[in-house]
């Protein structure tokens, strides 16, 4: 990436106690991108935001703005803008005196606070009482406070997951839609893949307090660089096996010696092993779209049994069982097979390439 | 984020102001007996020699403990009354039937002479309607305490079983029925042990108060004298050091309920897994049981207001002028006109209201700061400061106004010691360490509930210390310390226990007037300055109520 980086974190180490919450977080991002850190509970992605914002004080590290260092810097002095997981709207203001609470008084302050609200179409509900708006209105209020005294950047803590499915879908597109218009500079933070792929021009996946990968949704999808992103991020099978070398390719013998075969073949190089051994325990992690459902009997293909089927509208995957507690999810068509189904699985030829990641011995 | 409040009072020096009025009081009086002639040893074994002493300290418990009892009967039946089912009328009732709580004792206590006693409303119309020859009872002894108790207290079990009711999951019900469960076998294995944290917490705050209660041992008791009014017997006969081991041994009584009382509390967490939605009211069905259910509700509340309303009716009868009619026949303002020219006039009036409203702005200060403190510093620190906050609480209100008076009867600058006694300044200081309870656990509660995240929210947009703390903080902990506040000005208002032992010439409150002009027997100037501690009260119970719904 050519542009020069606008916010950057350093190393960030943070303990509580004895628990070790985030260890050597590095991230540079460059001004007006959307960063997402996407991560299941516990990950440190909401420390990562608090130490941020200022709320907690990293361990070790540094964050920079514009070439500032604002590590010890208080919240009140950093001039980010935060958009919190419950909103938290002062339940005593009204929408003008929350939205103004962050701009120093001066004669341009309520063309300010307008300014705020039009860009978050609430115009004319400046009188209100933040108790009085929806949940979507108060989503909006908060955005249109954190943006309001044009903070350098912009932080937002979940910001969808107070709403409910339907309203959650509209509201993502207005959100996307104002920061883009601002051209700020935000770093989210969410649990949910959907959130950080449409609203992240590039996602980190932390997982344990650790920085898995960073990438666009594209390059996370395609290539994840770990096994927990691949099943973290999107939808993934994974079949435990062992590498073999067949000249130029590599291939994977199944681990199951009621199941032996060559599963995939590859070029050197084209998976993620890149020193890979000969006889080395890998797992081979395959998207559902990569896979078809085909004749049982084919050669090319594992033989099993469907056992579930859920039909997803524009897709519907079938759960294959395999034998041996080894399944695979596959897409297929809506007809494709009906539960308890014999079928063979195979290689659709289209779909991300399937990745091989090693794995941990079992114990004989 | 801690460290978002600002410093009202280092820690340190409010920590000292705060062991200065509630700690170290009690120390003195602990250190006075070894000044004892004979030493503590003596001053013990006296004690320890005389049965009245046992026999005081064992009435104390069993009252208290009766009390409990009989303010569990009541309150918990209407708790369930009033929070399950649907009548007319069930709503300013069920706002009536909690007025007690707020009322003074001595209050209540008059009023009660004045309807139940020898020549109150009552027993007068008994012996005229049924030719009696004398009154058919004496309002005395024990009978009377635990009557006046169980009117006043079953409060505490109506308002923490309602509350308890309205949190419970009404999906535990609907769950025991769904296997089969009678409504009786809902009741008994789902339904109580549920409350049974709320009973717990009712039975706590029943005993202490019972322990503690002066009013209606003082006025009913006679010889039947129990430890608070044992003390100010002895107190007032010029016997300090009895006095003293007296109140020494009413506060270890005291705190070993407490602890009893908390071991005894189910420790269990019966809050349920999951927040659920209190069961709809069951609507009383049919005209007939709807017509009982109303008149039951309506002879209810003339039965608990019955005394509230003597009281007002006998401040309009002129002295002299009721003798053995049943029903007086003379009704004036004469009472009232007379207390605004008569020799004392409104001074208990303003000297009780002077004394309320220092007290009341010294405690909330102090409380809110303590509270705010016991917020920030949490750990140890913050314990220290919430047990300096319930300490006056736990011990009986007569146990400070004699530590306080025995404290602050030497002049020892240097120890932390003035002599108070004999001036107006020694009740109002009592009347704020009887108050830091109420306004410091109000605003604590308050800082408990603030989001902190607000505080957040205000720095994000570059709020410092002390906005955050004017804008956000205080407005939104405004109504815990209003509350906590109107708590306070009542209870100093209508304070007879240490207003007893406290008050001099020039600071005669209220409740000392009414106490000397019922000796005098001008029951109706009494029942006037009831009347007024009574309307001052409601007055300041109903604000705070609308304080509390605009939380």
């Amino acid at each position: 990436m050519g542009e020069s980086i606008y916010l950057e974190l350093a190393s960030l180490d943070k303990r509580f106690g004895a628990q070790t919450v985030l260890s050597g977080l590095s991230l540079a991002i460059p001004r007006g991108e959307v960063f997402a850190l996407l991560g299941p509970s516990g990950s440190g992605k909401t420390t990562a935001l608090r130490l941020l914002a200022g709320f907690e004080q990293p361990d070790a590290g540094r964050i920079v703005v514009e070439g500032e260092d604002v590590t010890r810097l208080p919240p009140a002095r950093r001039r980010f803008g935060m958009v919190f997981q419950h909103y938290a709207l002062f339940p005593h203001l009204t929408v003008a005196a929350n939205v103004a609470f962050g701009l120093s008084k001066g004669a341009d302050r309520a063309e300010r606070v307008t300014r705020a609200l039009g860009l978050v179409d609430l115009a004319g509900l400046e009188d209100r009482p933040v108790t009085a708006l929806s949940g979507g209105q108060q989503q909006r209020v908060a955005l249109a406070r954190a943006l309001a005294p044009e903070p350098r950047v912009l932080l937002l803590d979940e910001p969808l997951s107070n709403l409910d499915p339907a309203l959650r879908e509209r509201t993502r597109r207005s959100l996307t839609e104002t920061v883009r218009r601002v051209g700020i500079t935000t770093v989210l933070v969410t649990h949910e893949q959907e959130e950080a792929f449409e609203l992240g021009d590039r996602v980190g996946v932390l997982s344990r307090g650790r920085l898995e990968q960073v990438g666009t949704p594209e390059e996370l999808y395609d290539r994840p660089a770990s096994r927990f992103v691949a099943t973290f991020v999107g939808r993934a099978s994974i079949l435990p096996g062992k590498l073999v070398r067949l000249g130029d390719l590599l291939a994977v013998e199944l681990a199951q010696a009621a199941r032996p075969g060559l599963v995939w073949t590859g070029a050197d190089g084209d998976g993620a092993l890149v020193d890979a051994r000969a006889g080395a325990p890998v797992e081979l992690i395959l998207r559902p779209e990569s896979l078809r459902l085909g004749d049982a009997t084919s050669p090319t293909s594992l033989p099993g049994e469907v056992v579930t089927r859920r039909f997803a509208g524009a897709a519907t995957f079938y759960t294959v069982a395999l034998g041996d507690g080894l399944e695979l999810e596959v897409a297929g068509a809506a007809g494709a097979a009906k539960i308890g189904d014999r079928v063979g699985v195979g290689p659709s030829g289209a779909g991300p390439v399937p990745r091989l990641f090693p794995r941990a011995e079992l114990p004989a | 984020m801690k460290r978002g409040f600002p410093r009202l009072l280092g820690p340190w020096l409010l920590g000292a102001v705060l062991v200065w009025l509630v700690g170290y009081p009690l120390l003195v009086t602990v250190t006075a007996l070894f000044g004892a002639p004979g030493g503590a040893g003596a001053a013990l074994a006296t004690f320890a020699g005389r049965i009245e002493e046992w026999l005081a300290l064992w009435r104390s418990l069993w009252i208290s403990t009766a009390s409990v009892l009989l303010a569990a009967v009541i309150g918990i039946p209407l708790g369930f009354l009033f929070e399950r089912a649907e009548f007319p009328g069930r709503r300013i009732l069920g706002a009536l039937i909690a007025l007690p709580v707020a009322l003074p004792p001595l209050v209540g206590v008059i009023a009660f002479v004045f309807l139940f006693g020898e020549s109150g409303l009552l027993p007068r119309a008994l012996v005229a309607g049924l030719g009696l020859a004398g009154p058919p009872w004496r309002l005395s002894g024990p009978g009377a305490i635990l009557l006046v108790h169980g009117y006043s207290m079953y409060v505490y079990f109506y308002l923490f079983t309602r509350a308890g009711l309205a949190r419970l999951d009404g999906a535990l019900e609907e769950a025991a029925a769904a296997l089969g469960a009678s409504r009786f076998s809902i009741l008994v294995r789902v339904t109580l042990p549920m409350l049974g944290p709320a009973f717990a917490g009712a039975a706590l705050l029943c005993f202490m108060t019972s322990l503690g209660s002066f009013s209606a041992p003082y006025l009913f008791g006679g010889n039947f004298r129990v430890m608070t009014t044992q003390i100010v017997a002895s107190k007032l006969n010029g016997d300090v050091v009895a006095a003293q081991v007296e109140t020494l041994a009413l506060a270890a009584l005291a705190i070993g309920s407490l602890f009893v009382l908390r071991w005894l509390d189910p420790q269990r967490r019966l809050t349920g897994t999951v927040r659920g939605v209190a069961p709809r009211r069951r609507p009383v069905g049919g005209r007939r049981a709807k017509l009982v259910a109303g008149l039951a509700a309506a002879l209810l509340a003339v039965f608990l207001l019955a005394p509230h309303a003597t009281l007002l009716l006998i401040s309009f009868v002129p002295a002299g002028t009721w003798s053995v009619e049943p029903f007086p026949p003379v009704l004036s303002l004469a009472n009232w006109t007379g207390m605004v020219g008569g020799p004392e006039g409104l001074r208990p009036l303003g000297n009780s209201l002077w004394m309320a409203a220092l007290a009341t702005v010294v405690a909330t200060f102090l409380g809110f700061a303590a509270a705010a403190q016991a917020t920030r510093l949490g750990g140890k620190a913050g314990r220290f400061f919430e047990a300096l906050l319930a300490l006056p609480w736990a011990l009986p209100g007569t146990v400070f106004a004699l530590a306080l008076a025995t404290t602050f009867s030497v002049d020892a600058p240097w120890f932390g010691r003035f002599v108070l006694i004999g001036t107006p300044w020694l009740l109002p200081l009592a009347y704020v360490v009887r108050a830091l309870p109420l306004t410091g656990r109000s605003s604590l509660a308050g800082f408990r509930g603030l989001d902190p995240t607000l505080g957040e929210a205000a720095a994000s947009l570059g709020a410092g210390p002390w906005r955050r703390f004017w804008r956000i903080e205080l407005p939104l902990l405004r109504p815990a310390v209003v509350a906590g506040a109107g708590l306070a000005f009542i209870t100093a208002l209508g304070d007879f226990v240490t207003s007893v032992l406290l008050y001099t010439f020039d600071n005669r409150p209220i409740s000392m007037a009414i106490d000397s002009i019922l000796r005098r027997n001008n029951l109706g100037l009494a029942a006037v300055y009831g009347v007024i501690l009574m309307v001052a009260s409601s007055a300041a119970f109903l604000a705070w109520g609308r304080e509390r719904q605009n939380l």
